[in-house]
């Protein structure tokens, strides 16, 4: 018996202990890679994730990025990482 | 959607209604020169481009092209025309009229000008194009068929911004700055934890430091620093330069040097081997090219395409050149290895002496 595509592909990855994630949409596939980002790595702010996962569903995956703006982007993710200045509290 | 059939009446170079039925599977077409394979995409071009047909641009500009879609063999009586047939049975009529106007009917659901041209047809020359294109152009010309450029411009910009990170970031010099407190650390604690470190911190401030109240482990090194220096400030002349020579003495400089000439000598054997296979092959290339002479072309060893023999020529010279040059590094990078064993040594003897001296006194 041949087996589907499908089930090769189960198989597949069932022997190297992969998840197989179905891309229901791009919003749902982001949301779900990047929950296991943020939980991997614990040190990395959620602010720096959340830049990361709005410019690859759009700037990023949209065109060639200008060397100014991947050093502004940089820039802006370092920030996220590693404060400069302290952070605004939020008054409640 | 997918093309059922397609039909030419005076188009391009079909004459009489000749038809193509793909049967809405995807279709190879070969034959001879002048059999008429193009004049199918041309149609399916014309519809996708809105009248436009990329190849005719060399000969015709802008409206001008219009006038070589009809055969010129074509009969006054006659018309120009296209049909496409889709899966679902519904059909594209265009005619092409004797004064450059079209007029279209027919399959307005497939809005088949809104398909991707790549997605659809592939030209002769474009699939020769293809297969001379290196790894990386033919991935590249892969990827917008199965709706995935999206992804390759992603990972480019991604790959540029982690660039863009590490430089802005001074990664490098912030790693290496890592890596000598990694080093310090095991220097002075050994392999101990992260908890045993605390703790040990935390003992020596209770022992330097009994009055202080504080719990932070930070706060804990610098009152711990502070009282230290202080310690040491109150000490005389000579005791100081005791300290010094004690710590300095106590310093495993010869180990380190034996480790510097070690890893030096394991360099040397795993490095060389490959130096000498790199020089006899670019040797033997240095001699096959002057046999080829210099207006052939050779097939780049990286890419596989065809290059000058004069490029090539020119870029084993660079690679003789920068083997030389590292043998040459590696015969001053021995000689100063030795040199500063010998001067290592020779501080030992002094410090040791110094020591005996201050001790004596």
């Amino acid at each position: 018996m041949v087996a589907s595509k499908r089930e090769i592909v189960k198989l597949a990855a069932s022997k190297a202990d992969i998840k197989v994630l179905k891309m229901s949409n791009d919003e749902h596939w982001f949301s779900t890679v990047f929950a296991g980002f943020r939980e991997v790595y614990p040190l990395v702010p959620a602010e720096a994730f959340d830049r990361i996962e709005d410019l690859l569903k759009g700037d990023l995956s949209e065109r060639t990025l200008t060397p100014a703006r991947l050093k502004t982007i940089a820039m802006e993710l370092i920030e996220d990482i590693a404060p400069t200045s302290p952070k605004p509290e939020v008054k409640q | 959607m997918r093309i059922k059939s397609i039909r030419l009446t005076w188009f391009r170079g079909a004459a009489d209604p000749v038809s193509l039925e793909p049967d809405s599977k995807s279709m190879v077409v070969y034959g001879l020169n002048g059999s008429g394979k193009s004049s199918f995409v041309d149609a399916v071009e014309f519809i996708l481009r809105n009248g436009k047909i990329g190849h005719l641009s060399h000969e015709y500009s802008g409206n001008h092209q219009i006038k070589a879609i009809p055969n010129t063999h074509k009969p006054q009586d006659r018309k120009t025309e296209l049909s496409i047939k889709f899966q679902d049975e519904s059909e594209l009529k265009t005619e092409i009229k004797q004064n450059g106007t079209t007029t279209s009917s027919g399959a307005e659901a497939v809005a088949m000008g809104t398909w991707e041209y790549r997605q659809t047809v592939l030209r002769q020359d474009e699939v020769a194009e293809f297969i001379g294109d290196t790894k990386l152009e033919k991935y590249s010309a892969l990827l917008p068929l199965f709706g995935l450029d999206q992804m390759e411009v992603a990972a480019e910009n991604l790959h540029k911004l982690t660039g863009s990170v590490e430089r802005e970031g001074n990664l490098a010099v912030m790693k290496s700055k890592i890596a000598q407190v990694n080093t310090k650390r095991k220097e002075v604690f050994g392999i101990d934890g992260d908890d045993q470190i605390l703790q040990t911190i935390k003992g020596l401030h209770k022992k330097y430091c009994p009055e202080s109240v504080t719990t932070d482990a930070s706060t804990r090194c610098k009152e711990l620093e502070a009282q230290l220096d202080l310690r040491i400030a109150q000490f005389s002349e000579d005791f100081k330069r005791h300290v010094v020579l004690q710590d300095t003495a106590k310093l495993d400089l010869q180990g380190q040097i034996d480790a510097v000439r070690a890893t030096s000598v394991d360099l040397a054997r795993a490095a060389e081997p490959l130096v000498t296979e790199t020089l006899e092959v670019l040797k033997s290339a240095s001699a096959f090219l002057t046999k080829v002479g210099e207006k052939q072309d050779v097939n780049c060893p990286a890419c596989g395409r065809p290059i000058p023999v004069t490029a090539f020529n020119d870029h084993v010279k660079i690679e003789l050149e920068g083997l030389k040059k590292i043998n040459d590094i590696s015969a001053v990078r021995k000689a100063a290895v030795g040199s500063l064993t010998d001067t290592i040594r020779s501080i030992k003897t002094n410090l040791r002496e110094s020591r005996r001296e201050v001790v004596e006194r």
